[in-house]
């Protein structure tokens, strides 16, 4: 086997820095997460919108996250009803994953902010409940 | 200066009632220490003080007498704390703190494990049910000046806890329990089994400069799903135990021997189905960025 990085920690440390290129495709078929991996979720506030989430102005000098918050501004009742398993539920101001996409949050730079952002985007496209994301979320991050 | 009596007699009281302390700062005969090693999640950790041989001939037999019961430390009685169940030396051990303890006898020597674990080494605990009590044979090992507890043969399943003084060496396996359901049901795996055309992303193959298009193998072995990569990106990773995260949804564990050594929760393999029937798979990274696709070969 030809590599020029055999080592298998460079390999796995350089997963969330690829781009990449191959088509969206989502065949994720997820159900009920495992026992013991469920927590609680907010409630999605009524008329809830993607207003607060950051500009693309903003994020260009965060182009690594530009399509989790291209997905999120699409998903904001969605993105509501999600509870963040990174750390951010312990900052000021903080109610769901929607906040980490707003001012003052981690999103920008916290690949699981991100991760779960476009785990959410993707499988609401792909005909996912909001507790059928939750359930995948739980069981993926928590 | 002088102090009124009163005050004097509060301060010796306060010396008497507080007793040894680990944490006073002065230099003592046998140093505090503790170690900690965190094994699939257990966390077990000793606190013990290390009396040292200085210069004595012999320390079994005397200063520790045959039939003592004896902690494997100084002034207050070293301590093992685990933090979930395991079993040592085969025997269960519920998630706690215990007082560890040995009675020497020059023909085998007898391990005590007791839920007591703030005993000064002079208390020395009573038999009892609460205990857990087994024999052992200390072992001779290399010189050791001052008593030493390490955890060596660190395994996916646990380690040695292993005490050294002088020249004995006494070792104790703690098996920890698998934090991840390592099976998968056979009427469950039979789906995902058979051969797969598999690919990197275009720019994961060009940066590590490995094969793009690759065969992954998954057979149904001793209960597991076991994927086999060929070729894999690196030799770690030619067989891959797949661990359930939910239904479709598996986590890789790289395999050597057969035995997991690394589980790699930065990743999942997500598996897609169209008529009840397993169509290929995609994994996944922790920001969901896609890194292969694979398409089943169909039979």
């Amino acid at each position: 086997m030809k590599s020029k990085k055999q080592s298998r920690r460079s390999f796995v440390a350089a997963f969330s820095t690829v781009a990449v290129s191959v088509a969206f495709r989502p065949i994720g078929h997820c159900g009920e997460a495992k026992p013991g991996t469920r927590s609680d979720h907010p409630t999605p506030r009524p008329g809830v919108d993607a207003s607060h989430v950051l500009s693309e102005e903003v994020l260009a000098n965060y182009p690594d996250a530009k399509s989790a918050y291209e997905g999120i501004r699409q998903i904001p009742q969605i993105a509501d009803g999600i509870r963040c398993h990174c750390g951010c539920k312990d900052i000021p101001g903080y109610y769901s994953l929607l906040t980490c996409y707003e001012e003052g949050m981690m999103a920008t730079m916290c690949e699981i902010c991100q991760g779960q952002g476009r785990l959410a985007f993707r499988l609401h496209n792909s005909g996912r409940t909001l507790d059928q994301i939750r359930a995948a979320i739980d069981a993926r991050y928590a | 200066m002088k102090f009124p009596l009163p005050a004097c007699l509060l301060f010796v009281t306060a010396v008497f009632l507080t007793g040894p302390s680990t944490a006073t700062a002065q230099v003592r005969a046998s140093e505090f220490a503790t170690i900690s090693q965190v094994i699939d999640g257990t966390t077990m950790t000793v606190e013990y003080s290390r009396p040292r041989v200085r210069g004595r001939d012999t320390i079994f037999g005397g200063p520790v007498y045959w039939g003592e019961v004896w902690t494997p430390g100084a002034n207050w009685a070293t301590t093992l704390e685990i933090d979930k169940d395991v079993e040592i030396d085969s025997y269960e051990l519920t998630a706690g703190k215990y007082s560890l303890w040995l009675v020497v006898q020059p023909e085998g020597w007898t391990v005590v494990l007791d839920p007591n674990h703030r005993l000064f080494h002079t208390v020395r605990p009573e038999e009892n049910a609460r205990q857990i009590r087994y024999p052992i044979q200390p072992q001779e090992g290399p010189f050791t000046e001052a008593l030493t507890f390490t955890f060596t043969e660190l395994s996916p399943r646990g380690a040695t806890l292993a005490m050294n003084w002088q020249n004995t060496y006494v070792p104790l396996e703690i098996k920890v329990r698998s934090s991840r359901e390592l099976t998968v049901a056979a009427d469950v795996a039979e789906k995902y089994v058979g051969s797969y055309a598999m690919s990197w992303s275009d720019e994961l193959a060009r940066e590590f400069e490995t094969q793009k298009d690759i065969n992954f193998e998954i057979v149904y072995e001793n209960a597991s799903l076991v994927g086999r990569m060929d070729p894999p990106p690196f030799p770690d990773w030619s067989d891959l135990m797949l661990l359930t995260l939910a239904e479709d949804w598996f986590t890789p564990a790289a395999l050597q021997n057969g035995e997991i050594f690394d589980v790699v929760s930065d990743l999942v393999f997500e598996f897609g189905m169209t008529d009840g029937m397993i169509t290929g798979f995609e994994i996944r990274a922790g920001g969901d960025d896609l890194l292969a696709t694979a398409t089943k070969n169909q039979q």
